[in-house]
């Protein structure tokens, strides 16, 4: 038996080995993404950016950063960042998450905020948010844990991009810019 | 987890006649169908019959699979899956969006996800492989199988059990690994060499078509899993 828990010990060694929490950073044809001007899924592969934002439970939309990017593929209303895609430090060790998945035009930049700028003068990019998500990364051997779904609690069913910034678009942008101001600021 | 094999016909087949000397080759091929039962979430399976090519697309058809089906391969040198291919209109696709060609051989655990909320049956045709077969469990975790389609002891397979590896089934119906087997070496009152999480002596016997997961003690290389084997 000694030797036994000694081995499950030697288990948790692997584990700590490969600690870095991953989830599906990809949908599903039951949480399509589409695209509000045209009340069809979005298609043309890497027209799009998808950016993970995370935070610590509870973080609100504000609060969340940018983590995994991601692209539109050539299946329409699908997007990926990996499946598993490893989700970066400072919340690589597993721990449960709060995320919110925001989406824009590839033509807007490489981030949300610089797509909400890009949106004043260029009404042709489209940007959309999902709902507050919450996970719990996985750690292998198991599967890379889901952020898709439309029955599990925490999860994200698919969004739709607007032409017309929604007001949490704006905020979202503006609290973006915020934090960007700051943090030059303080360099 | 409901698993029916069935070996449907062991042919005899002329495969080739040796020119000059006129003398006939035979070659006696088992081949047959394997049906597994794949319940909502995650399932560790494995392919026990040789195909055509093993890909992915003849394996398992994707026109018989319901859409958003994915299927996780493992990487024993990345120690993480690859990325997950996934059923869409039909076909099997990678991440991003192009013809899967992922190959899934007999010997190696994969799960295939199934998303819907009902089980669904899928059929695996193809050789019964015989002869040598080889097959590697590598460092840290692995997922692996019995090449053939034969539902037996570890022991009687041949794996190649090393002190204190643990093996675990996946078990379907709570979405978790099952409590781990250790291999702490034949002795009295272990025949096999395995022990079950409260210390008593078992066998582990995966059943046909089904994966089950290696975890090697740290430090432990790859081992070798080569046993013959005959339908006759």
């Amino acid at each position: 038996m000694k030797k036994l828990i000694c081995s499950f010990i030697l288990l948790a060694a692997v584990l700590g080995v490969h600690g870095q929490g991953r989830i599906a950073f990809a949908n599903g044809s039951t949480t399509p993404i589409t695209n509000a001007s045209t009340g069809l899924v979005i298609s043309g592969a890497n027209n799009f950016y998808f950016g993970l934002y995370v935070g610590s439970v509870g973080t609100p939309a504000g609060g969340l950063v940018l983590n995994i990017l991601a692209t539109n593929t050539a299946i329409a209303g699908r997007l990926t960042g990996g499946n598993p895609a490893p989700v970066a430090a400072p919340f690589a060790d597993g721990s449960a998450i709060a995320f919110q998945i925001r989406g824009w035009s590839a033509a807007g930049g490489l981030t949300y905020e610089e797509a909400v700028i890009a949106q004043q003068s260029n009404p042709n990019i489209l940007l959309g948010v999902s709902i507050l998500g919450q996970v719990t990364p996985t750690l292998t051997p198991t599967a890379a844990a889901s952020i898709f779904g439309t029955t599990g609690g925490g999860l994200v069913p698919g969004f739709t991009l607007n032409a017309v910034p929604e007001p949490s678009s704006i905020a979202l942008g503006v609290l973006g810019l915020g934090a960007i101001a700051l943090f030059r600021r303080k360099k | 987890m409901r698993t029916n094999s069935l070996l449907l016909t062991a042919a005899l087949g002329l495969v080739g006649v040796a020119g000059v000397s006129a003398q006939s080759v035979y070659s006696v091929n088992a081949v047959g169908y394997v049906n597994k039962s794949i319940l909502p979430g995650y399932n560790l399976i494995a392919n026990p019959l040789n195909g055509t090519n093993n890909q992915v697309s003849t394996v398992l058809p994707a026109a018989a699979l319901p859409d958003d089906t994915e299927c996780l391969t493992w990487n024993s040198v990345l120690q993480d899956f690859n990325q997950a291919i996934f059923v869409a209109g039909g076909a099997w696709f990678d991440q991003l969006g192009n013809p899967a060609v992922t190959v899934l051989a007999p010997g190696r655990g994969i799960f295939l996800r199934n998303t819907t909320p009902s089980s669904f049956v899928v059929t695996f045709v193809g050789e019964v492989p015989q002869g040598v077969v080889n097959n590697t469990v590598g460092a840290n975790y692995d997922f692996v199988s019995s090449v053939v389609p034969q539902s037996a002891g570890l022991s009687t397979l041949g794996f190649p059990g090393v002190p204190d590896m643990l093996y675990q089934t996946f078990n379907s119906s709570i979405q978790d690994y099952d409590q781990a087997i250790q291999f702490i070496g034949v002795q009295p009152g272990y025949p096999s060499g395995w022990a079950d999480s409260l210390g008593n002596p078992i066998d582990p016997t995966p059943g046909v078509a089904q994966g089950f997961l290696i975890t090697n003690p740290p430090g432990s290389p790859a081992v070798a899993w080569n046993r013959t084997f005959s339908v006759n």
